[in-house]
C-alpha cells in the first residue's frame, strides 16, 4: 500500500531551516568565542599595563624622595649657577667699558687727559661718556682727526661728540659719548 | 487570517528552532561583552599604556637627575661656592667692600676720603630692593641689585689708574661708573707728572636679588661656556682681610651703663 506523506514539503522546509538555524548558531558562537578571548585579553592587558604604570609611579615616588633628600645640595647649585650667569653678563660689560676706555686712552695718548667718565646700561645699550682734556689746540686737533678715522670708526660706529670748551688754563675740554 | 502574538508558543519556538535561540542568546551576550567589558577594558588598558610611557619618561629625567645631583659635589662651582658667595653675595657686603677698597688703596698708593654710601639696610640677608639699591631692567633680568658707593680718591695719576684698575678684582663684584678727576692742588695743571689728583668716583658694587626655585622635577642648569671663564677668572679676584662678626662682642654683660653704686637686685 502506497503512503502519501502530506508533510514532506514541510519537513524538507524545516530541515533546511534547521540547517541554516545551525549555521547561524555556529557563527554566533564563534563570534561569542572570540568576544569572550577579547575579554579576557583587554582585562589581562588592563592588569598589565595598570601594574606596569604602578610600579614606575612607586619608583618615581622613590626617585622623588632621593632627590628631595639632596635639596639643598641642588638649591645651592642652582643659585650658584644663576650667580655665575649674573656675573658672566656683569664682568662682559665690565670688561667691554674697560676695553673702551683702554683703546680710547691709547688712541689719544698720554697727553689727553680722561678727565671725567660716565657709564650707562638700559638693557642691551651701553652708553660711555668721556670728558677729553687737551692741554693745546693742536693736540684737540690730533684728537679729533682720530674720531674720524676709520680704524675708530669701525670699532665703535656710534660715537658722538659734544660741547667743546675753553679752560681758564688754556686746555680743551671735549665731551664724547660712546655707545658700546 | 492575521496571525496573533498570542497564537506563537514560545515553547514550540524553543523546541522547532533552538539553533536560532542559542545564536541569539549568543549574540545578545557578545554584544553584552562588548558593551562591558571589552571596550572599557581596552580604554582602560591604552590610557594606562599612555600614563606609564609619560611616567616612563618623567622617571628616565629624574633618574638622570639624580646621578647629576649624586655629581653636583665634585663639581668645580659647587667646591668653589664659598668664593662665588663672596663675588656676588647675596647680601649688601658693604663693609666687605669698604675693607677691599681700603685693601686696594693701601696696595696702589692713593688715599681714600670723602666716603659716601648709601646701602639701605645692611642686615638683610635676603637684600630685598631698597629705595637706595639701583634697580635697572637689565640689573632685574640678571637678578641683580646695586649700592652705589661715591669716594674721593687722591694720588698720583698712574697711582689712581692702578687703584681703578684694582677695583675689578674686588670683592664683591664692583664697577667704577663714574669718575670725575681734578687736581688735587688746585693749581689746574693736569699734565705734569708730578701733579697730583683727585678723583671722584662711583662705584656700583653686585649683589644678587634673583629669587631662584628648584622643583623635584625641574632639570639641573648647565653650565655654559662663559660661565666656564668666569669661574676660570675666580682666582683673579683679590681675596678680601674683612672677617663677617659671628658673636657679639662684651656681650652677658648685667649693668650695661656701668653706673656707680649700682647693685644688681636679688630675688
Amino acid at each position: 500500500m502506497a503512503t502519501i506523506n502530506f508533510v514532506r514539503d514541510r519537513q524538507k522546509k524545516l530541515t533546511k531551516q534547521q540547517a541554516s538555524d545551525k549555521r547561524i548558531m555556529l557563527i554566533a558562537l564563534g563570534i561569542f568565542g572570540v568576544g569572550a578571548i577579547l575579554s579576557l585579553s583587554s582585562l589581562g592587558l588592563k592588569i598589565y599595563f595598570s601594574t606596569q604604570l604602578k610600579n614606575s609611579l612607586t619608583e618615581t615616588e622613590r626617585v622623588k624622595s632621593q632627590i628631595l633628600a639632596v635639596e639643598e645640595t641642588e638649591s645651592t647649585f642652582v643659585i650658584l649657577i644663576h650667580k655665575l650667569k649674573a656675573m658672566s653678563e656683569v664682568m662682559k660689560v665690565r670688561q667691554k667699558k674697560q676695553d673702551a676706555v683702554d683703546y680710547f686712552s691709547q688712541v689719544f695718548g698720554s697727553q689727553v687727559l680722561i678727565e671725567e667718565m660716565s657709564f650707562a646700561q638700559d638693557k642691551e645699550d651701553q652708553l660711555l661718556t668721556f670728558k677729553l682734556l687737551s692741554p693745546t689746540v693742536f693736540i684737540l686737533e690730533s684728537v679729533l682727526k682720530q674720531l674720524s678715522s676709520p680704524e675708530l670708526r669701525q670699532k665703535y660706529p656710534e660715537i658722538e661728540t659734544g660741547s667743546l670748551e675753553r679752560t681758564e688754563n688754556g686746555a680743551y675740554s671735549l665731551n664724547l659719548a660712546v655707545k658700546l | 487570517m492575521f496571525l496573533e502574538l498570542k497564537d506563537i508558543n514560545l515553547q514550540n519556538l524553543i523546541r522547532s528552532r533552538r539553533f536560532l535561540v542559542v545564536a541569539i542568546v549568543a549574540g545578545v551576550l557578545t554584544l553584552i561583552l562588548l558593551l562591558i567589558v571589552i571596550v572599557p577594558q581596552f580604554q582602560g588598558a591604552f590610557k594606562s599604556r599612555k600614563e606609564n610611557i609619560a611616567a616612563q619618561k618623567k622617571l628616565a629625567q629624574l633618574r638622570k637627575k639624580t646621578v647629576a645631583l649624586d655629581a653636583v659635589r665634585s663639581l668645580p662651582v659647587y667646591q668653589q661656592q664659598e668664593l662665588i658667595n663672596k663675588i656676588l653675595p647675596s647680601r649688601k657686603a658693604v663693609f666687605e667692600l669698604l675693607s677691599a677698597l681700603e685693601q686696594m688703596g693701601q696696595r696702589s698708593g692713593v688715599s681714600l676720603s670723602d666716603l659716601e654710601l648709601a646701602p639701605g639696610l645692611l642686615a638683610t640677608e635676603s637684600a630685598q630692593a631698597q629705595k637706595n639699591a639701583r634697580v635697572s631692567s637689565e640689573n632685574v633680568r640678571l637678578g641683580v641689585e646695586t649700592v652705589t658707593l661715591r669716594l674721593n680718591v687722591t694720588g698720583g695719576r698712574a697711582q689712581i689708574n692702578q687703584f681703578l684698575q684694582s677695583v675689578n678684582q674686588v670683592m664683591p663684584l664692583t664697577s667704577v661708573t663714574k669718575m670725575d678727576l681734578q687736581s688735587a692742588g688746585g693749581d689746574n695743571q693736569l699734565n705734569t707728572s708730578n701733579s697730583q689728583y683727585k678723583n671722584q668716583i662711583e662705584l656700583s658694587t653686585y649683589f644678587f636679588t634673583k629669587s631662584v626655585s628648584a622643583t623635584v622635577e625641574s632639570e639641573l642648569p648647565a653650565l655654559g661656556a662663559e660661565e666656564e671663564v668666569v669661574l676660570k677668572s675666580l682666582g683673579n679676584f683679590v681675596q678680601t682681610p674683612y672677617v663677617r662678626p659671628t658673636s657679639i662682642i662684651g656681650g652677658g654683660n648685667l649693668d650695661l651703663f656701668q653706673a656707680q653704686g649700682f647693685e644688681e637686685p636679688r630675688n
